[in-house]
């Protein structure tokens, strides 16, 4: 395999792989880019590594996003708040 | 993708849903989404009091709007009538934000579902929240949200792109970008090695 050949298929994989691994459902990656992300980065270290400190990444992120959860009482406040809208606007309870 | 909602509150011409009907549909598609509606809110407004009245004024306008829902995708349907209701808000409290909140308008997905090499060999070192949120608040607002509600809240594209007004392709380049930054920041801090 050429250096040549090497550097495009990084250069293919680096377009490719936020959507190889986000996976969603707006921008599917065919299935003859997937594969061929999943073979490059089984035989190259940089992108191997690139990806893998994208997932880190992510995951971190992730965590972070459980600490965050609106508490029982922030979605309490806000359903007590419409039901008080919608009875002073329908007089109905 | 999914289907676009213009969460436009309209004057419904087709038969009027029951109270009945509209309590249960509220119940059924919109109550599950408050917690996320919080998060979005959150992101958008900087305030967890500004955001529960954004969420509150979304209800709203949800709940008189529910015969107009399809029954599809009950989230994104959501996520227009929220930043519609914030564009509102904003342009008769701090008209001189105006452009900024519109500057925003952007959301995120799974990246889970892939793991095609399992980082035994570690990669990543564990990230402190602190250098984590540090490496997040010196992005450039924008490109923030983006990260923010698709990696920190897990939306989808989509509902990314419905929360902010802005095209999917749009959420995917600044997604990208702040990704970059972001790897480039933990890296030279020594958070990813
Ligand atoms: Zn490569």
């Amino acid at each position: 395999m050429t250096s040549n050949f090497l550097m495009r298929e990084c250069r293919r994989t680096a377009r490719n792989l936020q959507r190889f691994l986000d996976r969603d459902p707006s921008a599917p990656l065919s299935e003859d880019d997937r594969r061929r992300v999943e073979a490059h980065l089984k035989e190259c270290e940089k992108c191997r590594t690139l990806s893998e400190e994208f997932q880190a990444l992510h995951s971190s992120l992730s965590d972070l996003g459980s600490t965050l959860a609106p508490s029982d009482e922030a979605v309490d406040r806000v359903k007590a708040a419409l039901d008080r809208a919608l009875q002073a606007e329908t007089g109905q309870p | 993708m999914g289907e676009r909602h213009n969460g436009q509150v309209q004057p419904s011409d087709a038969s009027p849903m029951s109270d009945a009907a509209r309590r249960e549909a509220f119940a059924r598609h919109v109550e599950p989404e408050i917690p996320v509606l919080l998060r979005v809110a959150r992101t958008l407004t900087g305030s967890a009091a500004d955001a529960e009245d954004l969420v509150q004024e979304t209800l709203i306008r949800a709940y008189r709007a529910m015969d107009q829902f399809d029954g599809a995708h009950p989230r994104a349907w959501l996520l227009t009538i929220l930043r519609n209701t914030g564009s509102n808000l904003r342009r008769r409290t701090r008209p001189d934000l105006v452009e900024d909140w519109n500057a925003l308008a952007d959301p995120k997905p799974a990246f889970g579902a892939e793991r095609p090499e399992t980082p035994q060999d570690a990669v990543l070192v564990d990230v402190l929240d602190e250098e984590l949120e540090r490496a997040i608040n010196a992005l450039d607002a924008r490109f923030r949200a983006v990260l923010v509600m698709v990696d920190v809240h897990g939306l989808s594209y989509a509902e990314c792109a419905e929360a902010l007004g802005i095209p999917v392709g749009t959420v995917m380049s600044r997604l990208s970008r702040a990704r970059d930054r972001m790897r480039k920041h933990l890296k030279a801090t020594g958070r990813l090695s």
